[in-house]
This record gives C-alpha cells, sequence and structure tokens, in this order.
C-alpha cells in the first residue's frame, strides 16, 4: 500500500467535512475520487497533501505516518498536488515555474534548469517555457502546474479537478499526459467531475459523499452501484 | 551614424545594458580624480550608502515580498557595536562591523522565525514595535553607554580625507549589488519569488516559507548593520535617534520603493531620492522643520499608489521592452 | 520607594486611566482590524490631530474641550472615511495599505511640527485641576470620568454590534466577509462606516488627552503601538477582547515603569507581545483565521 488514508475526520467549524474516511491506494494506480458537490474530495486531497491537519485519524505514507506534517515537509516526503484554481507563479516563465519544481530535488541552479527543461519537453510545452505564464492560456497553464509537480519527483501526485475548464482536444491531449505520467512510475489520484476522464483513466474508483466513502471498486462496479446512483441522481434512479 | 549605431546595438539591449554599465561605473571610479568639493564627494558617499542600504533592505522587502518597518535596529545595532568595540577594546572597525551585522542578523532571524508562520500584518507590527522598544532602550536605560541624543564623537575618525570613504562606500554598493544577482540567480532567488506570487503553491512543491523568509531576513539584517556602521564612522558622530529614529527605518523603503524591483531598483532609487533629500535638509535646514519628512511621506504615498513598480518598473515597460521587441523583429 | 496608601492608589489610577485611554483607542482599531483586515497605523495620529484640534479651539475660540467634540467627532469621522476612500481602498493588497496608513501617520505628524513646532501644548479648563479626595489622597475627577466614559464607549458600542441592523451587519462582515457577500451585505459602505466610526471615538479620546497629558507631534506614536499589542492580545474584531487586553497592558505598563524603571515598561509589554505571537496569534478571542 502506497498511501492509506485510515480514518480521517476533519471538521471546520459545525460543519463535517470528512467523516471517519478511509481509503488506500496501491503503487502504481491511477484511483479516481468522485463525488457530490461537497462530498469532500478537495479537502481530502487538502488533509493529504499537509494542508489541513486531521481532526481525527492517521494517514500513512510509505508506511511512514505523516498525519499533521506541513506541506511542504509532505512535498519533499514524495508527495505532490496540484489546485482546483491553477496556482502557477504568474510573473515567472513557463519553464522558471517548473524550475522552482525541480529545486526541490537539488539546490544546484543548472542541475534544475536541465531537470525543469527535460519536464517540460516531456510535457509538450516547449514553445512556451519562455512566456510568462500569465500570458499563457487555460490549458498551458494546467500543463505548467503538472509540470512544476512532477519536477519534485513525487511517488505520488494528486490532481484535482484537471480537465475543467478544458475544450475537447485539450482534454484529450489531458488524459493521455495522465497515463504516461503513471507509466513512468507515479502513482495518481485524480479528482474529477468529468465522468468520461474519470471512468476512462482510473483503475479503481472511491466514491464519497459528506465526507464518506459510499462505494469502491472498478469503474464498471461503480457505475452500476445503486448507492453511487442514488448520491448523484437520487432515490428515484437507483 | 544612425546605422553605425544599430550596428553598435543590433546584438541585443543586453549588450547594451552591459556598456552602460562599464561607462557608468567607470565615470564613477574616476570622479574623485577631478572632483575635489568635499561636500559633493559627500553627497556620492551617502548616495551610495544609501543604496547599499535600500539593497539591503529590499532583499526582505521586495525579494522576500515583507515590509520590514524596523530595519533601523540592524543600522543602530550595526552603528553601537562596532563604535563600541573600537572605542572600549581598540576591535578594529571593519571586525567592529562584522561583529554588529551578525548580532543583527540572529536578532532578525529570531524575529523571523517567530513571525513568518503568522499573516504579513504581524511580521510589520513586530519590526515596527521592535525598533521603537531598542530605540527607548538606547535612550534611556542604556543612556549611560550611549549618552542619549547627545551622542558620542568619535574623536578618532579613521580617514581625514573622503576619498578613501568614497572608494570604500562605492565598493559596498557595488558588492551588494553582486550579491542581489547572486541571490536572483540561485535556489534562494527561485524560492522567494515563488512564496511571493503564490505561497500555498510554493508550500506544495516542497518550499519552507519560514525558512527561506528567515534567511532572506537575515542577509538583509546583516548587511543593513554594516551599512549603520560605516555611517557613524563617516559621519563621525553617533546618537540614538539618529541611528534608531523612525526615519532610519523609511529611508530604506523608501529608495527601494521609487527605484523599484531587481538590482537596480535602489541603486537608481537612491540616485534619485538622496541627492535631493540631502540639498532640501541643507538649503531648508532648522528654518523648516520637517519639511524633508513631508517630501518624503508624500512621495512613498504616490509610489505606492500610483507608481508601485517604481522607476526601473516604468523603464522596463516603457523603454526594455519595446526595444527588445523591436530588436527581436529587425533579427 | 515608599509604598503607602497614597502611592498605591496613584499607581492604580495611573493604571485604570492608562487602560481606559487604551480602550478608546484599541476598540476601534479592533473593528477596523476585523472588518477590513487593515493595521491602520495612522491612528495615533489622528489622535494627535484631535489633540490639536481640541487645543486650538479652546486656546483661541474658548470653546471648551467637550463642547469642542461637536467638530471634533465628524472631523475624525470624516478623516476617517477620507482615509478609507482614497488611500486604503484603492490598494491591493493589505501590505502596501498598511505602509500607506503608516506614512500617511508620518506626513500628519511632519505637518504638525511644520505648523506648530515640537512645543508642548496642555489645555487647562477651569475643572481640569478638581480632585475627588479619597483615603487622603486626591484624585483626578477627569481621569475618573475619562474611565467611566472609555468604559461606556466600549459597552455603547458593544450594543451597536448586538443590536442595530447595521452594528450586526458590521459584525458579521468582521466574522466572515464572504458569508455576509452572499447575504447582501453592502460591504463598501460597512468598512467605511466602520473606519470612521473607529476613527470618530479617538475624537473622544482627544478631548481627555489633551488636558491629561501634553500635546506634540509625536503624542499618538508610542500609542498606536501599544494600541496595536492590545488589539493582538485581545484578538482582532473583539470588542470584549480590546478591553480586557487592554486592561491587561495597561497595568502591566505601569507597573513595570513604577517597579522596575521608565524605558522598560515597552521592553516588558514587547516581550509579552512576542510570547502572545508564539503561543496564540489569535489572541484572546480572536476569530480571524491566520
Amino acid at each position: 500500500m502506497l498511501l492509506e488514508v485510515n480514518n480521517i475526520t476533519k471538521a471546520f467549524g459545525g460543519l463535517l467535512a470528512l467523516n471517519h474516511l478511509s481509503f488506500h491506494i496501491e503503487e502504481g494506480e491511477i484511483l479516481g475520487l468522485i463525488g457530490p458537490n461537497g462530498a469532500g474530495k478537495t479537502t481530502a486531497f487538502n488533509v493529504i497533501s499537509g494542508f489541513h491537519k486531521p481532526d481525527s485519524g492517521l494517514i500513512r505514507f510509505m508506511g511512514k505516518n505523516i498525519s499533521g506534517h506541513n506541506a511542504s515537509e509532505i512535498c519533499r516526503e514524495g508527495i505532490a498536488r496540484t489546485f482546483q484554481q491553477v496556482k502557477t507563479f504568474p510573473t515567472l516563465t513557463g519553464l522558471d515555474n517548473v524550475v522552482c519544481g525541480a529545486f526541490c530535488r537539488t539546490s544546484n541552479l543548472e542541475e534544475a534548469k536541465r531537470e525543469a527543461s527535460r519536464t517540460i519537453a516531456w510535457i509538450g510545452l516547449d514553445k512556451e517555457r519562455d512566456t510568462v505564464v500569465k500570458e499563457l492560456t487555460l490549458a498551458e497553464r494546467k500543463l505548467v502546474e503538472i509540470g512544476r509537480a512532477v519536477a519534485t519527483k513525487p511517488k505520488l501526485l494528486l490532481l484535482d479537478e484537471v480537465v475543467a475548464g478544458l475544450n475537447p482536444t485539450e482534454v484529450d491531449r489531458m488524459i493521455g499526459l495522465v497515463r504516461e505520467i503513471n507509466k513512468s512510475g507515479i502513482t495518481l489520484i485524480v479528482v474529477e467531475h468529468v465522468m468520461k476522464v474519470v471512468m476512462s483513466v482510473s483503475d479503481r474508483i472511491v466514491v464519497l459523499d459528506r465526507g464518506v466513502k459510499v462505494a469502491e471498486g472498478t469503474p464498471k462496479e461503480v457505475s452500476e452501484n445503486k448507492e453511487v446512483i442514488k448520491v448523484y441522481l437520487g432515490e428515484a434512479y437507483a | 551614424m544612425k546605422k553605425m549605431l544599430n550596428k553598435l546595438m543590433v546584438s541585443r539591449p543586453e549588450s547594451l545594458k552591459v556598456w552602460l554599465l562599464i561607462i557608468f561605473f567607470g565615470i564613477l571610479f574616476t570622479i574623485p580624480l577631478w572632483v575635489k568639493n568635499p561636500a559633493i564627494l559627500t553627497i556620492f558617499i551617502y548616495t551610495f550608502l544609501y543604496a547599499f542600504y535600500g539593497a539591503s533592505w529590499s532583499i526582505i522587502g521586495k525579494y522576500g515580498g515583507q515590509i520590514s518597518l524596523g530595519h533601523a535596529v540592524c543600522f543602530g545595532l550595526g552603528a553601537y557595536i562596532s563604535v563600541w568595540l573600537h572605542q572600549y577594546y581598540g576591535i578594529s572597525i571593519w571586525l567592529g562591523m562584522f561583529a554588529g551585522g551578525v548580532v543583527a542578523a540572529l536578532i532578525f532571524l529570531l524575529i523571523g522565525l517567530v513571525c513568518f508562520r503568522l499573516r504579513g500584518l504581524f511580521f510589520i507590527l513586530t519590526t515596527l514595535a521592535f525598533a521603537e522598544v531598542v530605540r527607548v532602550i538606547f535612550n534611556y536605560p542604556l543612556s549611560p553607554l550611549t549618552n542619549g541624543d547627545e551622542g558620542i564623537a568619535l574623536f578618532k575618525l579613521q580617514f581625514m580625507e573622503k576619498w578613501p570613504y568614497y572608494f570604500i562606500a562605492l565598493a559596498m554598493m557595488i558588492l551588494v549589488m553582486i550579491i542581489l544577482q547572486r541571490i536572483e540567480k540561485s535556489k534562494l532567488g527561485y524560492y522567494l519569488a515563488a512564496i511571493r506570487e503564490e505561497q500555498e503553491a510554493a508550500e506544495s512543491i516542497g518550499i519552507n516559507s519560514v525558512k527561506y523568509k528567515s534567511i532572506a531576513l537575515t542577509i538583509s539584517g546583516f548587511l543593513s548593520a554594516l551599512s549603520g556602521a560605516f555611517y557613524v564612522h563617516f559621519l563621525g558622530w553617533i546618537g540614538v535617534t539618529d541611528v534608531f529614529g523612525i526615519m532610519v527605518s523609511i529611508q530604506p523603503i523608501i529608495i527601494s520603493w521609487v527605484g523599484g524591483s531587481g538590482v537596480f531598483g535602489p541603486i537608481i532609487g537612491s540616485f534619485i531620492v538622496t541627492p535631493v533629500s540631502l540639498f532640501l535638509a541643507l538649503l531648508l535646514g532648522g528654518a523648516v522643520r520637517g519639511l524633508n519628512h513631508i517630501v518624503y511621506a508624500v512621495t512613498l504615498i504616490f509610489i505606492v499608489m500610483f507608481m508601485p513598480e517604481g522607476v526601473t518598473g516604468v523603464l522596463s515597460r516603457k523603454v526594455y521592452h519595446p526595444l527588445r521587441k523591436r530588436f527581436e523583429t529587425i533579427e | 520607594m515608599d509604598v503607602n496608601v497614597a502611592t498605591i492608589i496613584k499607581v492604580v489610577m495611573s493604571g485604570l486611566s492608562y487602560s481606559g485611554t487604551l480602550a478608546m483607542l484599541s476598540v476601534g482599531l479592533t473593528l477596523i482590524m476585523g472588518v477590513l483586515r487593515v493595521m491602520n497605523f495612522a491612528h495615533g495620529a489622528l489622535l494627535m490631530v484631535a489633540m490639536y484640534a481640541t487645543y486650538w479651539f479652546f486656546t483661541l475660540f474658548n470653546i471648551d474641550p467637550f463642547l469642542g467634540l461637536l467638530i471634533t467627532i465628524p472631523l475624525l469621522f470624516g478623516l476617517g472615511v477620507g482615509m478609507q476612500k482614497f488611500l486604503i481602498s484603492p490598494l491591493k493588497t493589505h501590505e502596501n495599505q498598511v505602509l500607506v496608513t503608516f506614512m500617511f501617520a508620518v506626513l500628519l505628524e511632519s505637518l504638525a511640527l511644520l505648523f506648530w513646532s515640537s512645543d508642548y501644548r496642555v489645555v487647562e479648563t477651569s475643572y481640569s485641576g478638581i480632585n475627588i479626595h479619597f483615603l487622603g489622597t486626591g484624585i483626578s475627577l477627569l481621569r475618573l470620568t475619562m474611565i467611566v466614559v472609555a468604559l461606556a464607549i466600549v459597552g455603547g458600542l458593544h450594543i451597536f454590534v448586538k443590536q442595530t441592523k447595521m452594528g450586526k451587519s458590521i459584525w458579521a462582515l468582521a466574522q466572515d466577509p464572504e458569508a455576509a457577500t452572499l447575504v447582501g451585505i453592502n460591504i463598501h459602505r460597512l468598512q467605511w462606516f466602520t473606519f470612521g466610526l473607529g476613527t470618530a471615538i479617538i475624537a473622544i479620546a482627544g478631548a481627555f488627552l489633551s488636558q491629561l497629558l501634553a500635546t506634540f507631534p509625536h503624542v499618538g506614536f508610542h500609542f498606536v503601538i501599544i494600541a496595536f499589542v492590545v488589539v493582538v492580545l485581545g484578538g482582532f474584531g473583539s470588542i470584549g477582547g480590546a478591553l480586557l487586553a487592554s486592561f491587561i497592558i495597561g497595568f502591566i505598563t505601569v507597573f513595570s515603569a513604577v517597579f522596575i524603571g521608565i524605558g522598560y515598561s515597552e521592553l516588558v509589554v514587547f516581550s509579552l507581545f512576542i510570547v502572545i505571537l508564539v503561543l496564540r496569534p489569535a489572541g484572546l478571542f480572536g476569530k480571524v483565521s491566520l
């Protein structure tokens, strides 16, 4: 087991975002994390990546307890993530954004630049590498953000709604990239609303509703699961 | 003639920049040879010194994105420690400067570690409060050692002429420019930029923002202390409010903001601000109290509200980038 | 130092009146902080303005300081609203806003220095010196009144935010700006009103302090820093917190000055401030997130 989320609870004031949530992911998998709005998907990401501390429960990564570690520590331990609202560094170039990521594993500028160049080429952003990021399109910025995360050489990458706002061509390109990343040895958890994408890309899917896991299984199993249908479409369709 | 100039400049505006720098510093190096007027040399010396101080502040204030209102602490500590070590223990001024720098750096490191976990406003408040506390301590409880605002005259001036001070200050200014350049092209520089632009995203790629901001603050504090030490040994007198007062904290801020970010910002800022403020102080002096401060306040408010990128920002937008685009199309 | 009943009463009165002053300053400041997330470093300079205004109305036109409030309260309110509208809201980051309020304070103090020099000015009305005799020593009536008024202001403000429509909106805004917009609260109007309200209270403090202290250009500088320590200790946006913290800091300051020495009280308060930052930056009752 690469990552084990064990009985995690997280509340914000009166709102219970995660309610004794447990799931795990094996090395090499692509795990899809889905659920209606407010189900707790982004909160789960925030807890795993160290942006929020769980109120109770524990998170084990590669056998080591990482609950309560802060975000930058967790990145250095091997978990990287992207954000729902793309958070690239606006006045830096595409390359420099990725260089910042590469610096996670080296302190030498030349080496960081080399790593970043490789990553940028691999992602397919060569043309945009010297453009200041705020002048790039949404799709290009998402790619930069992913490249930056990949440059930190993570074992586990959390992608938060990575196809939101993209046109069909861009979506296909993104799906291809996700598969490439996985093939290169990085395990992925993908939060998505677009069903077609999740179903086609995930090995396994975990379904959340109101902070609780309601179903788990292969895409086929999950799509036929009565609970899942109820959660998304209501009782009548189950 | 135009064709010749074009040919010279066709190798990109980058080399134009280098040429301008060479000419600029070439001139500066030779000034003491043909300018003998001590007043003018003094203006240059203060300009170089405040460029150095402004650049030191900008390491945390611009690169680090954290405004410090308390750099007077570093300036003053650098001043007093180097004076005390020299006057009472005979320790060389250079060593004394270094010692002052270390003390200031350590203190500011602690402040950084405490404050950088919190929102930026806490840091601003802490630096302001700390500067005031230190000023009061040096003024009252420590007054036997400092003689308060009456100060201590340094009867052992290092150099009788101006020109040694001129070259030391010029060297300091060049040194700090090199330091800024090195920071910019280093992990620290990239990391500070990341933290400034999107702190959350920076954390997500392994950047410990408390650590790197504290490093920037420490370097800034060390260098600022050096400027305080130089200041008093040049002036020949040290008084509490003169080195710990609020204007000492504001000086590097206005220089950095007027000049803009980057390596050249504080230099340009000082070349604009320092001579003007010296003239104002000289011309009006005792006759018009506080006018200097009024000009500072109005200028800084104006810059923050209407020209926050400073002179380098405006030049970059209006001159450098259009020039660059033009040359790109020519090639 | 002789510790007898008279000195104890003197020290207690000092502590109470200093706390009262801090309360009047910090309660407005904490609201501004809670609602706008801006540290108004001009708060102290505005106190100076109020004190000078009171002094000049009294000296030139013989207007009693408290009668003068009819002018100084709107004046300070207007200055506050003006600051918020023209200096603060055009700026995009909180740090820049703070820098501008700070430089505005420097501007005000330098102008005062320019026009009125650094001479100390005191307002002496017919009642400034009246003492009440208590346990063998005299207690200044003015100080006593100020303490009562300070408490009344805090109490009044509390009622305002809990009972009136506008007050409740301000309170909601301080607790959760996003939710407040959703409920249809007009943020901009509330922002400048809160600012003005906070600065108007300064006018009242000015009416008292122009008689109890000397007026000079930098009189506000010390106050604004301590007021912020109070606001941090009490918690941003908490009126009750500001009141409690005023008394804590007020008495600590007076005791350190008396028992350790002048010049050390700042150090003691600052050390306490650092301890708060390390242990509990949200303060006693703060809810604003870090």
